[in-house]
């Protein structure tokens, strides 16, 4: 079971014009990777699908869920992984408290030893388990990174939305990442800068150019 | 040796000084134990990593924070006991500062200072330290996980109420240890900034529907500073701002403010791009 | 299971345990976690016990990993000593412990070195059992009367019928 996305007329204004209009768009199983120069709209289109932000027109459903509706939005954000591209990772805590703290709001597993499950499986995912216990602002900026992808991996949910999950990763690294996303077999949206690992890791590949999806393959 | 090994997998009967010295031989060679592992993985696979997922999972959690184990004691529920603990501003650094400086507002002063006075001061500012700390829970520096916490299931006013309530909770313990101490107050004056206290926090929660949280903290401090001056000057009396009157109109804010809040409550589960 | 990474030996696997190294605990767990589970069914029949025990097993062990000395043994042995202790406490927990006459809490181990199947062979099955807990594993008599299902009392009788077997044998440093 996977869930599927799909964007219907969907428009947003930031600033003074429409920055992103998208006809439509559907996002299905396996990885797809979203491409574009800086400020093509790329952050804009994860985060709606994301459910973060809200289109001014159209819908966004996921799995039948309608996201404008209260238990739309409740029932979407269960199924999701989010991945913002900015740093989310607090300093003060350690990898496997800040991992857990997420799962408990991502509302992840029924019981405390369930969520802490998930929360060690997701961080041995990321190759993170050798610093478990570790305080993040100790760690590097790759490390950082993959703690905040195992935060949107715990509970294996089945839609994955990743802004920039290669930003700072070294080759082996982003190469695992890559890999693993594959085997999950589950919905995965990501951006990228790097258009060679994009088309080594996606099955579709959507480019953005000023708000507009102008191919995709 | 295999179909011996085998043999002992399936749990067949062998004769005890064979099987010692098989289980010795598996305990110390690397070579044997492979083979092991692989007859009995092919069966027990799956069980095996079960196993697993729970020694790590018993390993890698932390030890809980003092805190933490008090509101599990008072039958808090684990999940919503975690946030409390981890709400970003619930810190010792942060409530020793608040409460230096408060103890400075009581008992430090210039020559000349009538008691009244330092117990205004005190008054004035008590109900600015939730409000500062509601800042510091939300805001994006002391927060980084914001997005990620809007992209989760958790409701945006569960969210927002909990950590309120643990800013409030711990600035009114810190505060009132400290009002308590002092030798200004005495009688209901001592607890007379708790309802003012609610109305600053609950004003500023509401002004950061529409703003970011640190304007909305500054913006209300400071009109709370001024109404307090304005009154105490023209009643000329230094704690008028706290008498029945003040305590009513501080209830009112309070609940026109809870009530605006619950009523844009769906607005709280996206992010505000400002 | 993924396969484990065969760079580090056991020991330095401990040591970084010792250091909080969750992935070495992985990789341990990897090596040894099937030949545990498998010599502990073969003491116990009692699946759930067994169950407990393996996961209580690699829990003691990331704990007392700091403890663990290379100048005592190979891991594997170390291993098999806390997994058996693990049991025999799953046991006492399930089992009301047998009523406990005056029986002495530890017995003289054999000397370091002696094989296995020379301490065994030639005594009776009942009595090898008993060997083998005390003398082998390292457990105390009333530990083995709770990993054998036996009261305490014939544990002893067990005990010092084996010790007259085993000094007819050519084997010194029989304990008394």
């Amino acid at each position: 079971m996977t869930a599927i996305a799909r964007l219907d007329g969907v428009a947003l204004r930031l600033g003074r014009r429409f920055d992103l209009a998208i006809p439509e768009l559907t996002f299905g199983p396996g990885v797809t990777a979203i491409v574009g120069t800086n400020g093509s709209g790329k952050t804009t289109l994860l985060r709606l699908v994301a459910t973060v932000l809200r289109p001014d027109i159209g819908t966004i459903t996921v799995s039948g869920n309608d996201t404008s509706t209260a238990d739309g939005l409740v029932d979407t954000r269960r199924l999701l992984g989010y991945l913002p591209q900015h740093d989310t990772v607090p300093s003060r805590l350690t990898v496997f408290d800040h991992v857990d703290l997420v799962a408990v709001m991502r509302e992840v597993a029924h019981s405390t030893s369930a969520r802490r499950r998930a929360v060690g499986r997701a961080i041995r995912a990321v190759g993170l388990a050798d610093v478990a216990t570790e305080r993040c602002g100790r760690l590097s900026g790759g490390q950082r990174r993959r703690v905040a992808i195992a935060a949107a991996l715990a509970g294996d949910p089945q839609l994955l939305v990743l802004d920039e999950p290669d930003a700072h990763l070294d080759d082996g690294h982003r190469d695992e990442l890559g890999r693993r996303l594959r085997e999950r077999a589950v919905t995965v949206v990501l951006s990228t800068h790097d258009r060679q690992w994009a088309s080594e890791v996606a099955d579709r590949i959507v480019e953005l150019r000023d708000g507009r999806v102008v191919s995709r393959r | 040796m295999t179909d011996l090994l085998e043999r002992y997998v399936a749990g067949d009967p062998i004769p005890t000084p064979i099987r010692r010295a098989l289980e010795d031989a598996i305990a110390a060679d690397p070579i044997e134990r492979g083979r092991a592992t692989e007859i009995v993985a092919a069966n027990d696979g799956a069980f095996l990593a079960a196993v697993l997922d729970d020694v790590v999972a018993l390993t890698m959690a932390p030890r809980r924070s003092r805190l933490e184990r008090l509101l599990l004691v008072c039958r808090m529920p684990e999940p919503t006991a975690r946030l409390v603990a981890a709400t970003p501003a619930l810190r010792w650094a942060w409530i020793a500062a608040v409460g230096v400086v408060l103890l400075f507002a009581a008992g430090a002063a210039g020559e000349g200072w009538r008691d009244a006075d330092r117990l205004a001061v005190l008054l004035a500012l008590a109900p600015l330290v939730p409000v500062v700390g509601v800042a510091a829970a939300f805001s994006a520096a002391t927060d980084p996980t914001q997005e990620v916490a809007t992209a989760a299931a958790i409701s945006g006013f569960r969210l927002l109420m909990i950590r309120t309530l643990s800013v409030l909770g711990g600035s009114i313990a810190v505060t009132l240890a400290i009002t308590l101490l002092s030798r200004h107050a005495d009688g209901w004056l001592r607890v007379a900034w708790i309802l003012p206290g609610l109305a600053t926090t609950s004003a500023t929660l509401v002004l950061a529907t529409r703003t970011r949280i640190a304007t909305a903290a500054g913006v209300i401090g400071c009109a709370w500073l001024l109404i307090v001056i304005a009154i105490s000057e023209v009643v000329d009396d230094a704690v008028a701002p706290y008498r029945w009157p003040g305590q009513l109109v501080a209830i009112v804010v309070t609940a026109s403010a809870s009530a605006i809040l619950v009523g844009r409550r769906r607005h709280l589960d996206r992010l505000e791009l400002r | 299971m993924r396969a484990p990474d065969h760079d580090d030996t056991d020991a330095r696997l401990v040591n970084r345990i010792a250091e909080g190294d969750h992935a070495a605990l992985v990789d341990l767990y990897g090596r040894h976690a099937a030949w545990i589970l498998v010599r502990l069914r073969r003491r116990c029949a009692v699946e759930e016990l067994v169950d407990n025990a393996l996961q209580d097993t690699f829990v003691s062990a990331w704990r007392s990993a700091p403890d663990y000395r290379v100048e005592r043994g190979a891991v594997g042995a170390w291993l098999w000593t806390i997994a058996v202790r693990r049991l025999v406490d799953q046991l006492r927990r399930r089992a009301p412990p047998t009523p406990v006459d005056n029986v002495p809490d530890t017995v003289e181990l054999p000397p370091p070195g002696t094989p296995a199947d020379e301490l065994l062979a030639g005594l009776a099955p009942d009595l090898q059992g008993v060997v083998e807990a005390v003398y082998l594993d390292g457990l105390t008599v009333n530990e083995a009367a709770l990993l054998l299902g036996i009261p305490a009392g014939t544990v002893k009788s067990r005990l010092s019928r084996a010790r007259t077997e085993l000094t007819r044998t050519e084997w010194k440093g029989v304990p008394r």
